[in-house]
């Protein structure tokens, strides 16, 4: 079994190639679609990646990028860029960064099954004299729209996400993802925005051109004072205070 | 560019400095020479003269010293000179007439002599001594005593005798000697009168010369000849001055002078030239020479103006037309209607313009078709990722709805559409125009519902040789849509090959074929008229791959056509066997 990652902004494009039927019979799963080079970057630590398909025009990081990291960071991952330009210095960068296929859009399911067929001969061939499996466990589908709910607040803290966003986001009932999420993550929703939020805050305080509000603004909270007291049960201490200690 | 860096500037100042200063020079050098050799010539004339009247002076001089000796080298003179018996001076009277009448021969022009002895006994000849007056009174008077030593002979100056009975009126001067004898121990004097008259007739000698103005003698006294008030000539300065030098006369006018003086006599003898007089000719050529300089100068300088002006003056204009021309206005032309280097320039300079404005014009036609080229490539770079991505959007949809043909169709259109916007060039390999054609084909198929078979034979050494891109696939369109349509299927041979120097390529359908007029029709528009068609009647199809075809490689290669009615038709393309060096 070959875990697929699909990258693509346009979700559609990469819905419909996640939801072919031939998956099954190619022996690959699909483990998620993200939108960018970073969403991606989550679910290769999180989940262990076999190939990424990946468009290369993306907001925030583009596929190009991804590839450079993939390359650098996880040897085994295999990548396929997928993209509507025929541009000489892409396939040039791809080429170089070790992607298996540049498939041009629009996309020849045929074409894109041989090169996901290629890659499986190749890790067969390898994997005869190792170990079949790696031993990471494989996560529940449950786990996965909670990792894939994660990686959309990593992505998205600035914005105002409420629990009724992320479930609707994944097709589930408020109530059972709050629960899902508290069951899987070990704490809830709500705590881990905050978590995720509060780091965010840490960091930007280092930057001393940033005003307060700015920073609160800039991690999700638009009433700064609310901001403050939060930061301030969290890390006991106020932001100024945070950033008098950080000089 | 100020007035001293105009090319008028230049040439004018060139122009004087070649014309002006040469004859300036060549003037000042003529008229230096000429008025130095003429005040030579003056010079010497004047020192002849001067010369010749002096020796006169000697002559009379030596004369009257004969005359002396004549009478004191004679016996009856020591006897004259000793003697102080009246008696003896009685009978010596007698007898010094006798001599003195052979003597005076030697200088007729005497008016008197008389001789005094130390005792005061007086003999006079040839003229009357007055008998109230004594030889004391001879001595006594002005012009005797003024004679320094008279051991030496003097002459006095001018005196009337008055001691004289008749002749008082008559002025005369005295050669005067006081005769010393050795031997008798006693001095006698011996005046000899001679008239004023002689020594005015030596000075006036040649002074009808008309440059000389007059002569005079000086003593130490004053002015011998003439009379002291008559002279215009300041004695002192007459005295003072040396030979050559210019000196004001009393009505100031400017006199040269020269003088010499005359030996025994304590005189000087002088010319005077009146400077007006004797330099009138060399101030006449100074004159000439100055007018003359000054006349040609003015003359160069208005032919240096003209002809400065007429040079740059069309410079100028033409300078002005340029700044015009700089300022964007290529409408003015150079008029000049003169014949030398200015109108060829002018010439020049108009065809340049003309020139540049074609080339403006031309450059600005370009640029326009270069903007409408780059804005066409812009459109057709611009457009194809939208419709790249749009087709993939479908593509999804399909994928979504498991629409696998919809899906195919898209991605052979995909195909299509990225070979036929991917170079710009107008030729590709034969194998890219296989592709091309292959992916019509297909969609072909796909439309006709799988009734269309299609063969394409092709000699692998021919697929990377180039051809004008996509001449097949209109072919193989026109035997789709006229052969095989009508009938709803059909298969579609295309075959490649070699011919000594050429490439063939053969499209044959198993369509309706055409009926033989209207393939006379198109036989004869495809060998005549397919330019035309394709032109104005935009017609795409064959004649627009003959037309590209004929343009490219010549008339020689084409497209021909052939048809049998109910079996298909038969077209053949021939293009030149070109290598394809590029993407093997």
């Amino acid at each position: 079994m070959h875990k697929l990652l699909i990258v693509d902004d346009d979700w559609f494009i990469s819905d419909s190639l996640r939801s072919m039927d031939e998956w099954l019979e190619m022996n690959v799963d699909v483990v998620s679609t993200a939108e960018n080079g970073q969403e991606a970057i989550y679910w290769l630590e999180n989940e262990g990646i076999d190939i990424v398909l990946t468009d290369i025009r993306m907001p925030h990081m583009d596929g190009l990028t991804l590839t450079k990291y993939i390359y650098e960071n996880h040897p085994n991952t295999k990548v396929i860029i997928m993209s509507g330009y025929e541009d000489f210095s892409y396939a040039q960068k791809a080429l170089r960064y070790n992607a298996k296929e540049y498939i041009l859009k629009p996309i020849d399911t045929d074409e894109l099954f041989n090169a996901i067929k290629k890659i499986q001969q190749e890790n067969s061939k390898k994997s005869g004299t190792e170990i079949v499996e790696k031993n990471d466990s494989y996560n529940t589908h449950q786990e996965r729209l909670i990792i894939s709910s994660k990686s959309y607040i990593n992505q998205n803290y600035m914005k105002p996400l409420s629990l009724k966003d992320l479930a609707e986001r994944v097709h589930l009932s408020e109530h059972y993802f709050g629960q899902l999420f508290k069951t899987i993550n070990g704490e809830s929703f709500s705590a881990y925005i905050t978590k995720v939020r509060m780091e965010k805050s840490c960091e930007l305080l280092k930057n001393p051109i940033l005003k307060n509000y700015e920073v609160s603004e800039m991690v999700g909270y638009i009433d700064s004072k609310h901001f403050t007291k939060i930061f301030k049960k969290t890390f006991g201490c106020t932001p100024k205070e945070y950033r008098n200690k950080l000089m | 560019m100020g007035f001293f860096h105009s090319l008028f500037f230049k040439l004018l100042l060139c122009l004087l400095l070649i014309s002006v200063i040469p004859l300036s020079i060549v003037g000042w050098i003529t008229y230096q020479k000429a008025s130095s050799s003429m005040t030579d010539n003056l010079n010497t004339h004047a020192d002849y003269i001067i010369s010749h009247k002096l020796t006169a002076l000697e002559n009379m001089y030596d004369d009257l010293n004969r005359m002396s000796d004549g009478i004191t080298s004679n016996n009856l003179f020591s006897r004259f000179s000793e003697n102080s018996n009246p008696d003896v001076h009685q009978q010596l009277y007698l007898e010094l007439d006798r001599l003195l009448i052979s003597i005076e021969k030697i200088f007729p022009d005497f008016e008197g002599i008389t001789m005094i002895n130390e005792k005061g006994y007086l003999y006079y000849y040839d003229y009357s001594f007055d008998s109230n007056k004594s030889a004391f009174d001879i001595i006594q008077s002005d012009w005797f005593q003024a004679l320094e030593n008279t051991h030496t002979p003097q002459i006095s100056m001018s005196h009337t005798r008055d001691y004289s009975r008749n002749d008082k009126d008559e002025a005369v001067y005295s050669f005067v000697l006081s005769a010393w004898d050795n031997k008798l121990r006693t001095s006698s004097y011996i005046i000899i009168d001679f008239k004023s008259d002689l020594i005015s007739e030596i000075l006036n000698q040649n002074t009808d010369d008309a440059y000389i103005a007059g002569s005079l003698i000086y003593g130490r006294e004053g002015y011998v000849v003439p009379h002291a008030d008559s002279s215009i000539l300041p004695f002192d300065l007459v005295e003072k001055e040396k030979s050559g030098s210019t000196i004001a006369a009393k009505d100031e006018e400017q006199y040269l002078i020269f003088k010499k003086s005359i030996p025994h006599m304590n005189w000087w003898i002088v010319e005077y030239f009146s400077i007006n007089n004797l330099y009138k000719p060399v101030f006449d050529m100074k004159l000439i020479t100055y007018s003359t300089i000054i006349i040609s100068v003015f003359v160069c300088i208005f032919a240096s103006l003209f002809v400065s002006h007429r040079i740059s003056s069309p410079i100028h204009r033409m300078r002005r037309k340029m700044y015009e021309i700089e300022k964007g206005n290529f409408e003015e032309e150079f008029i000049t209607n003169s014949k030398d280097e200015i109108g060829e320039l002018a010439n020049g300079f108009n065809h340049m313009l003309t020139q540049i404005k074609q080339l403006i014009h031309s450059v600005t036609l370009q640029e326009k078709l270069k903007k409408q080229a780059e804005i066409t490539a812009l459109q057709l770079q611009i457009n194809p990722h939208f419709i790249y991505n749009t087709l993939e959007s479908i593509n999804s949809l399909a994928r979504k709805n498991k629409e696998i043909e919809i899906s195919r169709l898209i991605v052979l259109l995909g195909r299509l559409l990225r070979l036929s916007i991917s170079s710009f060039e107008e030729e590709v390999q034969i194998k890219q125009e296989m592709t091309y054609t292959k992916y019509y084909l297909e969609i072909q198929r796909f439309r006709m519902r799988n009734q269309l078979d299609y063969e394409l034979n092709i000699d692998p050494e021919i697929e990377n040789h180039m051809t004008v891109k996509w001449i097949l696939q209109p072919i193989v369109e026109n035997a789709v849509v006229h052969g095989l349509d009508p009938l709803g299927y059909g298969k579609i041979t295309i075959t490649g090959y070699q011919e000594e120097e050429t490439i063939i390529f053969s499209v044959t359908d198993n369509g309706i074929g055409i009926d033989p007029l209207s393939l006379e029709k198109i036989q004869q528009q495809l060998q005549y008229k397919s330019e035309e068609l394709t032109k104005y009647k935009r017609k795409v199809g064959i004649f627009n791959v003959q037309t590209r075809l004929k343009l490219h490689y010549g008339p020689s290669y084409g497209v021909s056509i052939d048809s049998d009615l109910g079996k298909g038709s038969y077209i053949k393309i021939i293009i030149p066997k070109v290598a394809g060096g590029k993407n093997a």
